[in-house]
């Protein structure tokens, strides 16, 4: 008999970093190590479980930004390219290894691992990514739920209720064009909650969302079954917590099972390592060296002889980490069931970059704990939405204002390196909301101009660039990209308050920042 | 098993993380009733907020900087591509410095600490200072934050205490650290005088900082969700045919019922 549910939600998100007016820019590789390294290797560990027949059920959050960049034309052409060029490095690395056995096997592997990539993603996907997720969505092992819109942080953007519509409205309209349905929850970005969202939420008809531990432990009322059971707004919008109990041996890469030393080593890479002019070809598009994902050596850590990666070893490390998690999810369950008068809700949100990129073994620990967990008997997975139908008798509080980042709530987005952003991020939402007021139905130039004006905010909101701000090596591009949006706005606006919409840059525009093709300024309303 | 049973012995075991005694309302009352200037002195301009407890990184970092990778610089890096260019820090100058509204917006940054920014335009300025009549050449500008916490109305007029913190020119900001979480705030952005007469050239909404404690409220009502109309897109509302008032309104008590109703186990 089953003693709880665990519900792992996996969340992916990246900024918009398609630069159609340039060559390759080092910024989608972010987005093309999240395909190689995370989409890939954990749909296809999906396809595992279901060939073995192994019961599973797990939420994707994905962003609607991320969403449109899998299915972007232009971005998929590009990471084609990349994904040629990591087959054709890896295929030297196989040759020059051969004199070294143990470093030999582990070129194979990555060799083995881009060919399969390039299969998957050409043959089996056809380039589209967002499809496959619509496919394992219809075969019932996932269940896709979007983030706001462009990952706005919504509490930090919530003086301007009408930019906290747009956020939440175009994700449930995007989700729709997407995946033919409407979503049942919302990924708040960054678990970022403040009393009173919830409305905006039920308003675009999505049932729950998920908030930091703190969110459920200080609401109100009380809960009486902390994270452990969903509560209610008055709204009807039901609020999950985090499990803290679960979170740091997965999260943490310093002290968690990814710290385990027979681990591959994220920060060694042929990228940095090899000779420059070996690897010129494969590193950043500007020529300076990035990694390639084609790593030797397990974590031995700074300064120590760097050791030959032992695939064995890590997979038997993984699995001894999920006989380590899912025995103590079990033995959580079995003790929270006893003292519960309904089964017990686990809630595992991680990052998904974790998952491949960050922790290269993470989906082969993840399939095996999905693979312990059905055969266990007692703890099954599910989703929230799962969750809200088998129980829906759910006590009615309201969570308390919190975030995942550090220290629970709001300074990893709001601190001197990014305070200044919201000023004007505010300025132009409300300048926009009062235009879209006084043109509720505008001619064709307007409707475009105020339409584009939106999508520059929207990007301009996307909550990466406060945090990328506080950073050195990345906090020159997020001012860029935050002001270049915000110029762009305010540009639109005045054309449109002027009457003097320039439509040849407004096409160019359209063409650059081309997300939410649907979009409608209207949504401010 | 009684509800009373449900709260111990479920809040007790589920949630020992979250300890067990808290402060009753009366104390919370009581905390909002001192004059919060007095207790902890409320920072200036910059003041920085207690001394966090926190580790210097969240659990996150780490990912956020895998995921965020940039290229090594270094002496066989070729010349930078077009959207690897340097920038100044203050790039963000391409915005507008002000934008000729007044205004002032309060963001509770944590429990603990807010962040305010402002702009007072000089016709903002001038009302004011006309309002202050001669008193108004020794004015100064000043951010008054009201705790406005259990205060029904939203002017922060008559709330329970304020602070001003002195500022200077028309446009910035600040982190004003506070006493209580679990507080409601507002502010001013005005001029005061010498004799302490205040006029306020622009105000922002309340803002609330979050609570650091579970609530002291432990009430229990329950909904069944079975009774919310909408979802897969609509528009979320509690069934007209579910008991209590406020039929259609998502606000409203329906399907709310404060006896519970727990399955056996």
């Amino acid at each position: 008999m089953s003693s709880g549910t665990l519900a792992v939600v996996l969340v992916a998100h990246l900024p918009f970093v398609r630069h159609a007016g340039a060559d390759e820019v080092v910024q989608e590789r972010w987005l093309f190590d999240a395909v190689t390294e995370t989409f890939v290797p954990v749909l296809e560990m999906l396809d595992g479980l279901e060939r073995d027949r192994v019961p599973c059920r797990l939420t994707l959050a994905v962003s609607p930004l991320l969403i449109d960049s899998l299915a972007d034309a232009l971005l998929r052409d590009r990471y084609l390219r990349h994904l040629d060029r990591l087959v054709e490095l890896a295929e030297k690395e196989e040759r020059r290894t051969r004199g070294d056995a143990a470093l030999h096997r582990i070129a194979e592997l990555h060799l083995a691992r881009f060919y399969r990539t390039r299969a998957v993603f050409l043959d089996e996907w056809q380039q589209d990514v967002v499809a496959a997720l619509r496919a394992y969505q219809e075969r019932g092992l996932i269940d896709v739920i979007p983030t706001a819109a462009t990952h706005g942080l919504l509490p930090l953007l919530a003086a301007s209720p009408a930019a906290i519509r747009a956020q939440v409205d175009v994700a449930a309209a995007e989700h729709r064009r997407f995946f033919g349905r409407a979503a049942d929850g919302l990924w708040l970005p960054e678990c970022a909650w403040q009393p009173g969202l919830d409305t905006a939420l039920a308003r675009a008809g999505f049932r729950y969302f998920f908030v930091e531990t703190d969110g459920i432990a200080h609401a109100t009322p009380r809960p009486v079954y902390g994270v452990y059971a969903p509560i209610v707004c008055d709204s009807g919008v039901a609020a999950f917590g985090r499990d803290p109990e679960s979170a740091k041996p997965v999260w943490s890469v310093e002290e968690g099972f990814p710290s385990d030393p027979w681990y591959l080593d994220f920060h060694r890479d042929v990228g940095f390592e090899r000779e420059y002019d070996y690897v010129h070809a494969y590193v950043a598009p500007n020529g300076q060296r990035f990694p390639t994902g084609i790593k030797y050596h397990r974590r031995t850590g700074p300064g120590a002889h760097p050791e030959p990666y032992d695939p064995d070893r890590a997979r038997a490390r993984a699995h001894a980490h999920a006989d380590e998690f899912v025995a103590a999810r079990m033995r959580q369950a079995a003790w929270l069931a006893r003292n519960m008068d309904r089964p017990p809700i686990i809630v595992c949100p991680y990052d998904a970059a974790l998952f491949g990129h960050r922790w290269f073994e993470g989906p082969l620990w993840l399939d095996a704990v999905l693979r312990r967990l059905a055969a266990g008997g007692t703890l099954t997975t599910a989703t929230a939405g799962d969750d809200l139908a088998a129980h829906p008798r759910v006590q009615r509080a309201t969570p308390a204002a919190s975030t995942w980042g550090w220290k629970g709530h709001l300074e990893p987005w709001l601190g001197p390196a990014n305070d200044w952003v919201y000023r004007h991020l505010h300025a132009a939402a409300d300048r926009l909301h009062a235009l879209a007021r006084r043109y509720p139905s505008g001619d064709e130039r307007t409707r475009r101009a105020l339409t584009q004006a939106l999508r520059e905010l929207l990007l301009a909101q996307t909550s990466d660039w406060a945090a990328l701000m506080t950073r050195d090596a990345t906090a020159d591009y997020a001012v860029r990209r935050v002001t270049e949006h915000l110029v762009r706005c305010t540009r639109l606006c005045s054309e449109v308050e002027q009457g003097a919409v320039d439509e040849q840059a407004l096409g160019t525009l359209e063409g650059v920042d081309d997300v939410f093709p649907t979009l409608d300024y209207r949504v401010l309303l | 098993m009684s509800i009373g049973a449900v709260i111990v012995a479920g809040w007790g075991l589920v949630g020992d993380w979250l300890g067990s005694a808290w402060c009753d309302v009366v104390r919370e009352l009581r905390r909002h009733a001192e004059p919060f200037a007095g207790r902890l002195g409320l920072g200036g301009a910059g003041a920085a907020p207690p001394a966090p407890a926190a580790p210097a990184r969240g659990l996150d970092q780490d990912v956020r900087d895998a995921k965020f990778l940039m290229p090594r610089r270094g002496p066989a890096a070729a010349a930078s591509a077009p959207d690897d260019a340097p920038l100044a820090r203050d790039g963000h100058a391409a915005l507008p410095a002000a934008y000729g509204t007044d205004r002032v917006t309060l963001l509770a940054r944590d429990p603990r600490c807010l962040f305010a920014y402002w702009e007072a335009t000089a016709e903002g300025r001038r009302k004011a200072a006309a309002a202050l009549g001669a008193e108004a050449r020794a004015a100064q500008e000043v951010l008054r934050i009201h705790d406005v916490t259990f205060v029904a109305t939203a002017s922060g007029a008559n709330g329970r205490h304020a602070v001003d913190v002195d500022v200077a020119g028309p446009v910035g900001s600040c982190y004003v650290a506070v006493p209580a979480a679990g507080g409601t705030y507002r502010a001013e952005i005005g001029l005061r005088t010498a004799s302490g007469r205040f006029v306020a050239i622009a105000g922002s909404e309340a803002v609330a900082t979050p609570p650091e404690q579970p609530a002291a409220d432990t009430a229990v009502r329950w909904a069944d969700l079975r009774t919310i109309d909408g979802g897969a897109g609509e528009p979320l509302r509690w069934s007209a045919g579910a008991t209590g008032d406020g039929a259609g309104s998502p606000a409203g008590s329906n399907g709310a019922t404060d006896q519970p109703s727990l399955p056996g186990r």
